[in-house]
């Protein structure tokens, strides 16, 4: 059935093409926001490109070309806010994937409430969880990434974390979850600012203090100077992270030895990731992370919505809303079904250690 | 009956009522929800008042808190204040975090919270560092760094200052649209209860001029019916009720005028029929006494009937003798019209048989004419025979003089030729002499022929006029014979006249007998005739004075109608 229509879309005049596959001719048009300087912002821009390609080449969502409109937040809320009234203001923006960051997505999220509906890719706060009934997620909530790095910390056998977070929501929700859910000492609870000057002010503090883990979160920024600062003021603890570390093995030198839990890891066994895996590296000629993954995965759940129900605003919220795990949309970062409150369902962090430049598993047996 | 039509002011009292309740019920209802839901809104307004104004509150307080501690901290070092720095900072955060879920903020409030939220995190961070360089030991590195922050204290205070205000501006809106809300709902709810109340006059003055007026108009009528007045009548067009009873009313007088009218004809009739009794009577009661006085006339009269009966009788008894002669000579006439035709029909008989003779006679005179016609033809073959005879003579003739002059010629020898020659000659000679009589036979034949042949035809016409003429004489006898035998029928006709005549007649004696004695049979009843009509003209008096009394009522009666219909 797809193949002579297919072929009926490859006609060589491209209208010929738009018209007999009903297109209308309009490009479909997304937008997407987030801090795209970043190292993680960068990632995050590549997994929508890698999806947007893909898409168009397979002859865009009913016929029309998917484009998306980049907005720079700088992942501050003041920013995202004015951004995401721009994207409510313009009717051919039919959803968002972003934002990146939750401190951004937090402010964001009020205004597209209502109005358009967003996928959020590595905004993990817990306090995003049922923010909006138009706020969606690819990525599990801190709340539960925390729980999941205080296990594996105890599973390795750690006594004493002191826990550092740069001090914004994500850094904050994630720092929490972690020190109500760590069985053992939690010997310090410091905000760090987002620049990691100051790193060593904290790593010689810490020295006296002996903690046998430092779990840093925040971003890979952060996380290498922090790391760097820890070695030099003679720390022997490990550096643990969370999904926002998985940037730090671009300095495989620093980070060596640093454990990180991801949303996803190239060595995910599964066809579907294998086939993400590949076509990022042929596209970037590198490693793809959980920030390119989940916002491949934004981009796809939101053009199977507008494949299913049209352009539409309230459609799409709903069909995404509707979305539940029987039926899940079958992304690179595993089956994407939302629960009430917009957060996935049945998502949890791969437990990986940077060894040799890559993220291995840390954990023989691990999920 | 429907309710909706509003004819009736039952159907309107109704109908006003209900609708007066209805409107009532609306505006106790809207008027009830709306303070309900009014109530509601302000309930919410309050709380979300309240529950900012304690965000507010408390996010000021812990930032305050949160700055203190840190001070103390860096005076005394104490756990206590390190950990009330910590906790200081989670409440402003979370407190931002619970403002930032508040409902209807504007995008530029959003960003004002996250900006406040970012100023206070970095203000933390430096706090923070400030705590560890005190703690290491590095007190000046740890003012230094205190002191670099503090700036953000004023930017931060003030940033809260703003939001604040945005939030009472947004409050006073709200209480500003509350107010416009409460007043709206207060004009609608004031005009439902004006518009029930102004129904409510509608109803009630509607309703009283309804029945106002019919009701005038209803009165009039039955006061003009009480004085007699029956050809008033109601005809406006009034309300359900009151145009039932005005149309009964309507119908009551009609009846009642009806009834009148009934009455007053029955009146009128009844004191004409009384008159014509009362005259009739009179008449009567004249006409029995002539009766009577006419009865004894008729005694008289069937006295002289009865003798003149018996003359009668006897002068039909002439009657009937004539009448057996006119009988006798019908008879005769019927038989000779019978001889008559008789004879007639034998006349015809022979003429038919003479025509027929006639036709006959007719007949051998056309065959003889033609026979004549052919004999003409065959004196005319006669003529050319004869005509060739003589042709032959003459030749002859001169044959025999040429040998004559040949005998002459031949002397002697010839003399015996000549005499033969003579001979000859004189044979043509006769023979031309008898062609010539023959000639002159034929032409008298030819001649008679002729006569014949006229007299001939003159007799056939002659024959054909005689045939004409009997058949004249058969028509006429023809004639006869019908006419014979019509008298002979009238002759029989009048025979059996003469016999009904005759019986008649004695019938007619007998009648008068019997009339005779019928007449004297009158005399005797006339008689107790007149005693009867005596008795009648009695009873008729009687009769003349109840009719009277009839009259007298009548007239009455006509007063009482004619009281009824005055106008």
């Amino acid at each position: 059935m797809t193949r002579p229509l297919a072929r009926k879309c490859f006609a060589p005049l491209a209208f010929v093409a738009a018209v007999s596959c009903g297109g209308s001719g309009e490009p479909v048009r997304l937008g997407m926001a987030g801090p795209l300087q970043e190292g993680y912002g960068i990632g995050n821009r590549r997994g929508v490109e890698l999806a947007v390609a893909e898409l168009n080449a397979d002859g865009g969502i009913g016929g029309d070309s998917l484009i998306i409109e980049y907005r720079d937040d700088g992942g501050e809320g003041a920013k995202a806010a004015a951004i995401a009234q721009g994207f409510v203001d313009d009717p051919r923006v039919l959803a968002v994937v972003g934002h990146v960051t939750s401190g951004a997505m937090m402010a964001a999220a009020k205004v597209y409430d209502g109005h358009l509906a967003a996928v959020a890719t590595t905004a993990s706060s817990a306090t995003l969880t049922g923010i909006s009934p138009w706020a969606f997620r690819v990525i599990s909530s801190d709340s539960a990434n925390g729980v999941d790095l205080a296990r594996f910390a105890q599973r390795i056998g750690k006594k004493r974390a002191a826990v550092l977070y740069e001090n914004d929501a994500y850094g904050r929700g994630l720092a929490d979850a972690f020190r109500r859910s760590f069985v053992g000492e939690v010997i310090s609870v410091d905000p760090i600012a987002f620049d990691g000057v100051s790193a060593p002010i904290y790593m010689d503090w810490l020295a006296a203090r002996r903690p046998d883990l430092i779990f840093v979160a925040g971003t890979e920024r952060t996380g290498l100077a922090f790391i760097a600062a820890g070695r030099a003021a003679g720390l022997t603890a490990d550096f643990l992270g969370g999904d926002g570390w998985t940037g730090i093995v671009s300095d495989s030198a620093v980070a060596e030895g640093a454990l990180v839990g991801a949303p996803f890891t190239p060595m995910d066994p599964r066809p579907e990731a294998q086939r993400f895996v590949q076509a990022y590296r042929a596209r970037f000629s590198a490693e793809p992370d959980g920030n390119a993954a989940l916002a491949y995965d934004a981009v796809r759940v939101l053009a199977a919505a507008i494949v299913a129900v049209g352009r539409d605003r309230t459609a799409i919220r709903d069909w995404l809303a509707a979305l539940r795990t029987a039926g899940a949309h079958a992304g690179v970062t595993g089956a994407i079904a939302f629960d009430e409150f917009g957060d996935p369902v049945g998502k949890a962090f791969t437990m990986t250690r940077i060894a040799g430049g890559r993220l291995v598993l840390a954990e023989t047996g691990a999920p | 009956m429907n309710i909706f039509a509003l004819r009736t002011i039952r159907s309107r009292l109704i109908a006003g009522f209900s609708l007066l309740v209805g409107l009532l019920v609306v505006a106790g209802t809207v008027g009830r929800l709306a303070i309900g839901a009014f109530a509601e809104e302000i309930a919410v307004a309050v709380t979300s008042v309240q529950r900012e104004t304690a965000l507010s509150a408390a996010l000021s307080t812990s930032i305050a808190r949160e700055l203190a501690a840190a001070v103390r901290y860096l005076d005394r070092g104490t756990a206590v204040d390190r950990e009330g720095f910590r906790t200081a900072g989670w409440d402003a955060h979370s407190a931002l975090r619970d403002l930032n879920d508040s409902d209807g903020l504007t995008s530029t409030e959003l960003g004002l919270i996250a900006s406040i939220d970012e100023r206070l995190s970095t203000l933390e961070v430096g706090l923070t560092q400030s705590l560890l360089l005190r703690d290491l030991g590095r007190i000046d590195a740890a003012n230094a760094r205190a002191d670099s922050v503090r700036s953000l204290e004023t930017e931060l205070t003030r940033d809260v200052a703003r939001l604040s205000e945005m939030r009472a501006r947004q409050i006073s809106r709200s209480v500003t649209t509350l107010q416009e809300t409460a007043e709206q709902r207060k004009r609608i709810l004031l005009a439902v209860i004006v518009g029930a109340i102004l129904l409510g006059i509608v109803t009630f003055v509607g309703t009283v001029q309804r029945i106002s007026a019919p009701l005038a108009l209803l009165v009039a009528h039955a006061r003009a019916l009480s004085q007699g007045r029956l050809d008033i009548r109601t005809e406006t067009e009034l309300p359900g009720e009151f145009q039932a009873l005005a149309e009964a009313m309507n119908g009551t007088a009609a009846s009642l005028a009806r009834v009148a009218g009934v009455a007053g004809t029955t009146a009128e009739v009844v004191a004409t029929s009384a008159h014509e009794l009362t005259s009739a009577a009179e008449q009567i009661s004249l006409a029995a006494t002539q009766t009577a006085t006419a009865m004894s006339d008729v005694t008289e009269g069937a006295e002289m009937q009865v003798s003149s009966l018996r003359d009668a009788d006897r002068a039909l008894q002439g009657v009937r003798e004539r009448a057996h002669e006119v009988r006798a000579g019908a008879d005769e006439v019927s038989d000779l019209a019978a001889e008559i035709e008789r004879v007639a029909r034998a006349k015809r008989a022979e003429i038919q048989r003479a025509r027929s003779l006639l036709i006959e006679i007719r007949q051998s005179v056309d065959r003889a004419a033609a026979e004549v016609r052919e004999l003409t033809a065959t004196a005319e073959g006669i003529n050319r025979f004869v005509g060739i005879v003589s042709r032959i003579a003459e030749q002859t003739n001169l044959l025999s003089l040429n040998a004559a002059i040949e005998a002459a010629r031949a002397g002697a020898a010839g003399r015996g030729f000549a005499v033969v020659a003579d001979e000859v000659r004189k044979l043509a000679d006769q023979a031309q002499h008898a062609a010539d009589d023959v000639v002159q036979l034929t032409a008298v034949v030819t001649r008679r022929v002729g006569t014949t042949t006229a007299a001939m035809e003159t007799g056939a016409s002659r024959v054909a006029e005689i045939e004409s003429v009997s058949e004249g004489i058969d028509t006429a006898l023809e004639t006869i014979t019908a006419s014979a035998e019509q008298t002979r029928a009238a002759a029989e006709g009048l025979g059996a006249v003469a016999s009904a005549n005759v019986a008649a007649v004695n019938d007619a004696a007998a009648g008068i007998s019997a009339a005779a004695r019928t007449a004297e049979g009158h005399a005797a009843a006339a008689e107790e005739v007149s005693a009867s009509t005596e008795e009648q003209s009695a009873a008729c008096e009687e009769m003349s004075s109840a009719a009277t009394a009839m009259l007298q009522g009548s007239v009455r009666l006509q007063e009482i109608v004619a009281g009824l219909r005055a106008t």
